[in-house]
């Protein structure tokens, strides 16, 4: 899923990433990272209105994994993993979309093989191994990757869709990403088991952990479990320690962490390490930094601009997609509210 | 609400958490359970400050697991003691409504009367604030439906602190849901309706019991929460228009407080049921049914409903807002019914 080449290429053998591949996944990296920046600048300008789960600290696991995929994998992601969305192809500008109050993150281009982002905790679990197993059932040879948080391993969805998962050998790789906090619960309050990981055990496959902050480690877990997904070896859980930021823009992380805490998970932060290693092996350089930074910042200004063309103000469109065929009291009911609109003024 | 020396102006949240205080220092049996209630003191401050009152044993942060959560304090209520289990979103029900409608309201029914579930489960409802279709909903009607537990839903401060007080007291196990827009809280739109004169002193609120906000001749609003302060606000524009609107806060859904809406109606000859709920089989469907049914003749115009299309709430902002229903869709409809 990395590069153009690769993409259409397609072959499970060709795993080693090359240089060119690591100077993408720094700039994909850069790129989340600016935007999440961004989109958190826009808020408290006020011009945010609706709920945003950062996902800084978290790009190296998320793009990792995503790097990891083929072009015929789906990814079934949360609404945390915005870094991967972009990683995958989704288009910025929808990511500005939603925080600004356009439903836009629920559209997605046709050919993208993407689940929509996940709002209810664990709850596409379930979907992704049923997914899978009608892949496998086809003898389609996709893999499903799917992500989620720690909180989401305390969930029924979560247990019984590893389970099913085990027991039906689904081509699934579930992706927990670490951050040690729902919310405001700390991971050693969630679940009294030594490590996330060994949850997978229980039922029937290998659990791997991981640095999350550590990107090449994590395309490299990730990659195996791929792999071994498609040769219909089964499920893997892997479970990438990442940083954490705010859980929304409706939350204040300083009410139940120390400074001393936010400031360690800073000095983690997986930009800088992926940037000095390329660095040193000659891959990086000012003129490079200069470079990405320069596109980042246009790319980012176009996805903002085209984001402002998604609002939709046709009230009309609040009755789309709520059926296939809408029986004919719904059209009753749709064409008596809108004519109310129309008489009573519609609201500002 | 009788208001007394002792009375000062709290937000919702603070009188919920008042309610919740005193009768924790009253009764050791009291306790708090769920997801982000201790140090955070619940994302819509529920419990501000009762953690580090009460500490991690009676105010217990849970896991992500509601089936857990509630089934466990299901358990304890059995064994006799009196939780506060806190639902974060009403949205959230459809993974523990075993545990809610054929667990916790069927119980002391299956056990023939043995068993005891006095359970508070409270819950933060409603929309209007860009929160989407998953975590916008109120499903007033969706609990209502279903038999074997109260359902109530109070407006103001004064109501939150004592109908908290009368749920803990309660032998039936009570589903409280608070707005989230009545809570008073920092990172809300600031509504006026939010903060109210609330006495000190522990006090009940019965629960079954609505209350006329606005005593009037022409037309019978009822609502409940932020339709109640809504169809307010539209009753001072139906004054300038020369309509005087009486206004019924039902409170609660369960028990239905079916006599105080039937003799309203019976003086004003009309009625508006506004609901923050989907239209179809929902709780406006019920007060009309009960109207039809015990005060047809006191009608002088067809029954109005004005509740949110059978459509999933949008997130967008605008269109957020052509579904809920608002002051001025309450005044229009409320004048198209004294002009029929």
């Amino acid at each position: 899923m990395l590069t153009e080449e690769k993409m259409k290429g397609g072959k499970g053998a060709d795993t080693a990433l090359q240089p060119s591949d690591l100077e993408r996944a720094l700039y994909l990296m850069k790129r989340a990272r600016a935007l999440d920046e961004r989109v958190l600048s826009l808020q408290r300008q006020g011009k945010v209105i609706g709920t945003y789960a950062p996902f800084s600290g978290q790009e190296a696991a998320q793009i990792g994994a995503v790097m990891a995929m083929e072009s015929n994998d789906w990814l079934f992601p949360t609404y945390r993993d915005g870094a991967a969305l972009t990683a995958f192809g989704y288009p910025l500008s929808y990511l500005f979309a939603f925080p600004t109050g356009v439903d836009a993150r629920w559209k997605r281009p046709e050919k993208l093989h993407l689940w929509p982002p996940a709002i209810s905790i664990a709850s596409h679990l379930p979907h992704a191994v049923g997914f899978a197993m009608a892949a496998q059932f086809r003898h389609d040879p996709l893999v499903v990757l799917a992500f989620c948080g720690d909180g989401a391993t305390s969930e029924g969805d979560f247990h019984e869709a590893l389970n099913l998962a085990g027991l039906f050998h689904a081509p699934v790789v579930l992706v927990i990403e670490n951050n040690g906090y729902a919310i405001s619960l700390p991971r050693s309050r969630q679940t009294a088991s030594a490590t996330l990981a060994q949850k997978a055990e229980a039922y029937g496959f290998p659990g791997v952990q991981v640095d999350g902050h550590d990107l090449l480690a994590v395309y490299t877990v990730v990659r195996r479990a791929v792999e071994r997904a498609r040769q219909g070896e089964g499920p893997t859980l892997i479970k990438p320690e990442v940083s954490l930021c705010p859980h929304t823009t409706a939350d204040d992380p300083t009410k139940y962490r120390s400074k001393e805490e936010l400031e360690a998970e800073r000095k983690k932060d997986p930009l800088p390490r992926l940037t000095q290693y390329l660095r040193e092996q000659g891959a990086w350089d000012d003129t490079k930094e200069q470079q990405a930074t320069d596109r980042i910042v246009e790319e980012l200004h176009r996805a903002e601009r085209e984001a402002v063309k998604l609002a939709e103000a046709d009230p009309r469109v609040i009755f789309d997609n709520v059926y296939a065929h809408p029986p004919k009291t719904f059209l009753a009911q749709r064409n008596a509210f809108l004519r109310e609109l129309r008489e009573g003024g519609a609201p500002s | 609400m009788a208001t007394t020396a002792k009375s000062r102006m709290l937000t919702g949240s603070k009188a919920m958490v008042e309610a919740i205080d005193q009768e924790m220092e009253r009764d050791p049996r009291v306790f708090v359970m769920g997801e982000d209630v201790g140090k955070y003191g619940g994302i819509f401050g529920s419990t501000t400050g009762l953690f580090e009152k009460y500490g991690p044993t009676r105010i217990l942060d849970t896991p992500i697991s509601e089936t857990a959560f509630i089934g466990a304090a299901i358990g304890a209520a059995m064994e006799g003691m009196r939780p506060i289990v806190e639902l974060m979103f009403v949205d959230f029900f459809g993974v523990c409504m075993d545990q809610i409608y054929n667990q916790m309201a069927k119980i002391h029914y299956m056990s023939g009367g043995h068993v005891k579930v006095p359970l508070v489960l409270m819950t933060a409802v409603g929309g209007g604030y860009n929160d989407a279709a998953q975590h916008s909903q109120t499903l007033y009607a969706t609990f209502a439906h279903l038999p074997g537990m109260k359902v109530v839903a109070p407006t103001f401060p004064d109501d939150l602190k004592g109908m908290m007080i009368a749920a803990i007291r309660e032998d039936n196990p009570v589903i409280l849901m608070f707005h989230k827009g009545l809570q008073g809280l920092g990172w809300m739109d600031q509504l006026d309706a939010s903060i109210g004169e609330v006495p000190q002193e522990p006090y009940t609120v019965p629960l079954g019991r609505s209350r006329i906000v606005r005593e009037g001749n022409d037309v019978t609003i009822v609502g409940i929460q932020m339709m109640t302060v809504h169809a307010m606000k539209a009753a001072e524009q139906l004054k300038e228009a020369g309509i005087d609107a009486e206004v019924i806060d039902l409170r609660s859904l369960v028990p239905l407080d079916r006599e105080t809406i039937l003799r309203s109606v019976a003086k004003t000859h009309r009625l508006l049921v506004v609901d923050e709920d989907y239209q179809s089989y929902g709780m406006s469907a019920e007060i009309a049914a009960t109207v039809a049914e015990a005060g047809l003749y006191d009608l002088e115009a067809p029954i109005r409903r004005l509740a949110i299309p059978d459509v999933p709430i949008p997130y967008s902002d605008p269109l957020e807002n052509f579904v809920l229903p608002n002051a001025e869709k309450i005044a229009e409809a409320a004048k198209a019914l004294v002009n029929m």
